[in-house]
């Protein structure tokens, strides 16, 4: 375990808020064609990959910037973001950790993730995107030994165009929505990762990103496939710095598990959340989906949020492998005056799919929290099943907890059920605790922890103490 | 005379003078429930309260560990000297006020174990004791656990969750024997055992029983007593002790019921 | 607003309605319970026209009570539309029931404000076997605006044939909806391929001083339980009515008594069976 890291996350307040003066490559702000045109060219991408950003980008133009019910956000101008920056660094990029420049790595240690010693200790390869260009993708050697390819999303579409070709935009074409076109026209970099047959990755894979130039929106685009009888771990971590205009955050990814292959996707999200007047913050608007397009795949994704100004993301799984396996767990905290609308969807196709939806929300402050959700159950998924359950705790008066599942049944043999409560922190249980000795924000740091457990339980180890940890530091100052 | 009358008054680890209190229900109207209630408790000793439903038992033990819903609206009650009512619960806890909740709540999601060491290491907090750590706290609660006839595996549990009446007050005995308080008071912590379980839980009480240490036992019944030998019995009626006597009071009551009292004092 | 007390019994037959001294104003229906006074209202359709249509509005005042019935079983080709609005003053009780047999398209819209402190209500309903291609579809829409409120929500369906139904229970808590209790549970059996059935339970909570929960559960009737019947010495197909009696028996329990036999007949139910 990361102490620099878990030290950081114990301190008061937002510790990662600074900045890097790298000089960086940055483009005006503004988006056009030609914009497009250039970050392609000045990625060296071929010609498919062109085409297919500009015809997103021209649907994009047909569309208008979504309002949804309970997310209050001002006008974005899109002409006032800059579309492109990358730290200039060596001409052939770093073949290990050694050549990377000294000022990332020790802009690497300020956020407590030094690659050294994740490297040594932990054995997690880190693909550390920075800005736009990932920088160092260490134990590349390691994984490419089992035929893994785990690299940034730039360098697959060099190496791999064939692969690219094949699934980018399958599992979230850029018709999907507003933010999924915008990505699709502009994505910088991400992760590309590539488990071929029966190979079971070695280790957790990770990812920290961070935006750093002001007006820099940032727009990932993330890659997972994972052939027959394969597994892989991925876990995905943000922090960003502190600013006074919001940033934006549209990120797309998309998991494609063949057939008996397992993904397993952990999030634990840090987003600046703005300050208590909920200036500034961080604008999560991500559309994350999974295909389970083979028989007996499996698909996870588990998220801890507690960050951002407004978070607006649905991880989705489309289960179209019979008994195929969709699982969502999530653990969502808006405090001060943040927003959440988030949930998953569902979609049942294949016979004998599964689904199951444990959703924990935690409301304190001004905070607004809605959950949305999606199962639906296709004509063709006989004996198809789905357990909900839903739960949001209240933390003071001022706070908003709603729900919105919907739940659509088209097949007879198919099973649905759904629980979801709302309350605030049992007078009794805290009671209990204090007469016990224990102080009363102790106490609903015990409950709270108590109410999220089922979903911490599933995040790989590392993970499971960085969240509890975040939990604690995010309740406090917000008790009554 | 008057230095060992001192020296008595002194060592009150309670003192009840007076106490009235309402309950607010529901609809907001507020409801007496405490008349003038009066207690002493010196330490070392065991004081029985028994009391009719309705004659305020639980109101009193409640509104001693710090529970809200309640206004005080006459009388103080003073713990080892101190101003009890003006504590919160946890500060009230630190001092050695314990209750054994008559229903215990159930805490999903949180690990038994973990809840119990971070009571102890609360308390131990207030002390400037060092906290104990898991492996220490595992052996110290393995001891206990064996005292109350309580299986290893409710260490895995989340608190009380799915607990059968009878483990819900073992538990809470496992945690009196834990914390080691001053003065416990044990809220009908009889109803719902059968013979064996109440054997245990007497067992564990009358171990902590010793000269600094007091217990406060409300029951219902007087079976609990034959098995925890009160010092002191009293009669809870209406809100207010209506009669005190020795431990044959309770077999007394056993035999007469509550109505002889209730037609003196309505 | 008309006052009503005792038992109404509105008969929408051949879209028109019978009964004297229930008027319509503007394409609406209002009437008012007076304080501390109580009614029953039915409300039935029928007969053959193709279009029912009908808009209510009720004022229920301080501490009244009404027992709202609702029952169509409308020729196979007719759709019925129906708005509801309806508000509780302080200390009222509303039970409003759905019940659909027949008609091509059924639509009812439900807004419900709770103005008044401690108003309870319990929105309840029941429809099915439904056939064909049969068409439901119910918005319910509480909203507490007042504290100590109570609200409930219970609605079950079988479908058959080609059926759809599609049910959104709303329920918005209000800052100032303190102390509410809400509960909602929706519960379907699709019998066939083609049948389909839609929930969307919604909560909008804006204060913590609240209980809320609710369930939804679409599926088949329990296998173990058929085969437990069965094992028994049942036959399968007397089990399935047992079965399918005790999947209605909480919704069909509120029905006030009166009008029990009748509407448990008229739904294809036995009134006489334990559940």
């Amino acid at each position: 375990m990361n102490n620099a890291y878990v030290r950081q996350l114990a301190s008061q307040g937002y510790s990662f808020g600074f900045v890097t003066p790298i000089d960086a490559d940055t483009f005006a702000p503004g988006l056009s064609e030609d914009v497009i045109r250039q970050i392609s060219a000045r990625k060296k991408e071929p010609g498919f990959l062109l085409e297919w950003r500009l015809q997103a980008y021209r649907y994009w133009l047909t569309l208008k910037l979504p309002r949804w019910a309970h997310l209050e956000y001002p006008d974005i101008d899109f002409q006032n973001i800059i579309y492109f920056s990358a730290p200039r660094s060596q001409k052939s990029g770093p073949k290990s950790l050694d050549e990377v420049d000294p000022e990332l790595l020790r802009t690497y240690e300020k956020l407590g993730i030094p690659l050294h010693e994740r490297a040594a200790l932990a054995g997690v390869a880190v693909d550390a995107v920075f800005d736009s260009v990932s920088v160092a993708t260490t134990f590349k050697e390691k994984l490419a030994e089992s035929g893994v390819i785990f690299c940034s999303f730039s360098e697959a579409v060099q190496n791999h165009p064939e692969i690219i070709q094949k699934y980018l935009g399958t599992v979230v074409p850029y018709r999907d929505n507003f933010f999924a076109a915008l990505n699709s026209a502009v994505f910088s970099d991400g992760s590309f990762v590539y488990i071929p047959k029966g190979v079971r990755c070695p280790m957790e894979l990770s990812t920290y990103f961070r935006i750093n130039a002001a007006k820099t929106g940032q727009f990932e685009r993330t890659l997972i496939i994972a052939d027959e009888d394969s597994e892989v771990s991925y876990l995905e971590g943000c922090t960003a710095p502190m600013r006074d205009e919001n940033q934006l955050h549209a990120a797309v990814v998309e998991l494609v598990a063949h057939k008996n292959a397992r993904i397993r996707y952990s999030t634990v999200q840090n987003w600046y959340p703005g300050d208590e007047e909920g200036r500034g913050g961080i604008f999560n608007f991500v559309t994350k989906r999974g295909a389970c397009r083979g028989a007996h795949s499996k698909i996870s994704w588990t998220q801890i949020e507690t960050g951002s100004a407004i978070t607006w993301k649905y991880p989705s799984v489309i289960l179209q492998g019979d008994h195929s396996i969709g699982e969502f767990y999530s653990v969502a905290m808006t405090r001060h005056k943040q927003q959440a609308d988030t949930g998953t969807k569902m979609i049942h196709i294949g016979k004998n799919t599964k689904s199951t939806i444990i959703s924990k929300g935690i409301s304190a402050g001004y905070g607004q929290n809605t959950y949305r959700g999606l199962v639906r159950m296709l004509p063709t998924a006989h004996y198809a099943r789905n357990f909900t359950q839903c739960d949001s705790l209240l933390l003071g008066p001022h706070c908003g907890a709603h729900t919105f599942p919907t739940i659509d049944v088209k097949n007879r043999s198919a099973k649905v059920e759904h629980e979801a409560t709302t309350s605030k922190i049992g007078e009794d249980q805290l009671f209990y605790c204090k007469q016990r000795g224990i102080r009363e924000e102790d106490a609903v740091s015990l409950i709270v922890n108590g109410f999220c457990r089922k979903v911490f339980n599933k995040l790989p180890m590392e993970f499971a103490v960085e969240a509890q940890k975040l939990m604690e530091v995010s309740l406090e100052g917000c008790v009554g | 005379m008057n230095q060992k009358k001192e020296i008595r008054e002194m060592k009150k680890i309670l003192e009840i003078e007076n106490l009235c209190a309402e309950i607010k229900d529901d609809s907001a109207c507020a409801k007496t429930i405490l008349h003038g209630f009066s207690l002493d408790i010196r330490p070392g000793e065991v004081h029985a309260i028994m009391g009719p439903n309705g004659s305020g038992k639980s109101t009193l033990s409640h509104i001693l560990a710090g529970k809200e819903g309640y206004s005080v609206t006459d009388g103080h009650v003073l713990f080892e000297q101190e101003n009890l009512l003006a504590l919160s619960p946890e500060a009230r806890a630190a001092r050695g006020l314990f209750l054994a909740f008559q229903y215990p709540v159930e805490i999903a999601g949180v690990n038994n174990t973990h809840f119990l060491r971070t009571a102890l290491n609360s308390i131990r907090k207030t002390h400037d004791l060092p906290p104990l750590d898991a492996m220490d706290f595992l052996a110290l609660i393995a001891d206990k656990m064996q005292q109350v006839g309580m299986d290893k595996k409710f260490l895995q549990r989340a608190v009380n969750e799915g607990f059968s009446g009878g483990e819900k007050k073992r538990n809470e005995i496992l945690q009196m024997l834990l914390l080691e308080p001053k003065l416990a008071i044990l809220d009908e912590t009889d109803s719902g055992l059968d013979v064996d379980a109440l054997q245990t839980v007497a067992k564990g009480v009358n171990s902590l029983r010793a000269p600094d240490r007091s217990f406060i036992v409300i029951t219902h019944y007087q079976r609990l007593l034959d098995y925890i030998v009160p010092d002191i019995v009293h009669v809870m009626i209406n809100g207010r002790i209506v009669k005190t006597g020795d431990a044959t009071l309770a077999s007394e009551v056993e035999k007469k019921g509550y109505g002889w009292l209730e037609t003196d004092h309505p | 607003m008309m006052q009503h007390t005792g038992t109404l019994r509105l008969n929408f037959v051949d879209g028109l309605l019978s009964h004297p001294g229930f008027m319509e104003t503007d394409g609406c229906y209002c009437l008012c319970v007076p304080e501390n006074q109580s009614l029953l209202l039915v409300e039935e359709h029928g007969g053959n026209p193709i279009h029912h249509e009908l808009n209510m509005e009720i004022v229920l005042e301080k501490n009244a009570s009404l027992h709202l019935l609702k029952y169509q079983n409308l020729q196979s080709s007719a759709h019925l539309h129906a708005t509801l609005k309806i508000i509780q003053q302080e200390g009222s009780h509303l039970q409003a029931g759905f019940f659909s047999k027949g008609a091509l398209e059924e639509s009812q819209t439900l807004t419900l404000h709770q103005t008044g402190t401690g108003a309870t209500s319990l929105l309840y309903g029941f429809s099915g076997p439904t056939q064909d291609r049969q068409c439901l579809r119910h918005e319910m829409d509480i909203h507490h605006l007042a504290p100590y409120g109570q609200s409930r929500m219970l609605f079950r369906g079988i479908l058959d044939g080609q059926s759809k139904t599609f049910l959104r229970g709303r329920v918005n808590v209000s800052p100032d909806g303190k102390h509410a209790t809400v509960s909602q549970g929706s519960h379907y059996l699709l019998l066939s391929d083609r049948a389909e059935a839609s929930t969307l339970p919604e909560l909008e909570i804006s204060q913590d001083e609240i209980k809320c929960s609710h369930g939804a559960t679409i599926g088949q009737l329990d296998e173990e339980a058929l085969f437990y019947l069965c094992s028994r010495g049942i036959g399968p197909d007397h089990a399935e009515k047992m079965l399918r009696q005790a999947f209605v028996a909480d919704v069909f329990e509120n029905i006030p008594s009166p009008l029990k036999p009748w509407l448990f007949q008229q739904m294809g139910y036995d009134h006489e069976s334990p559940v």
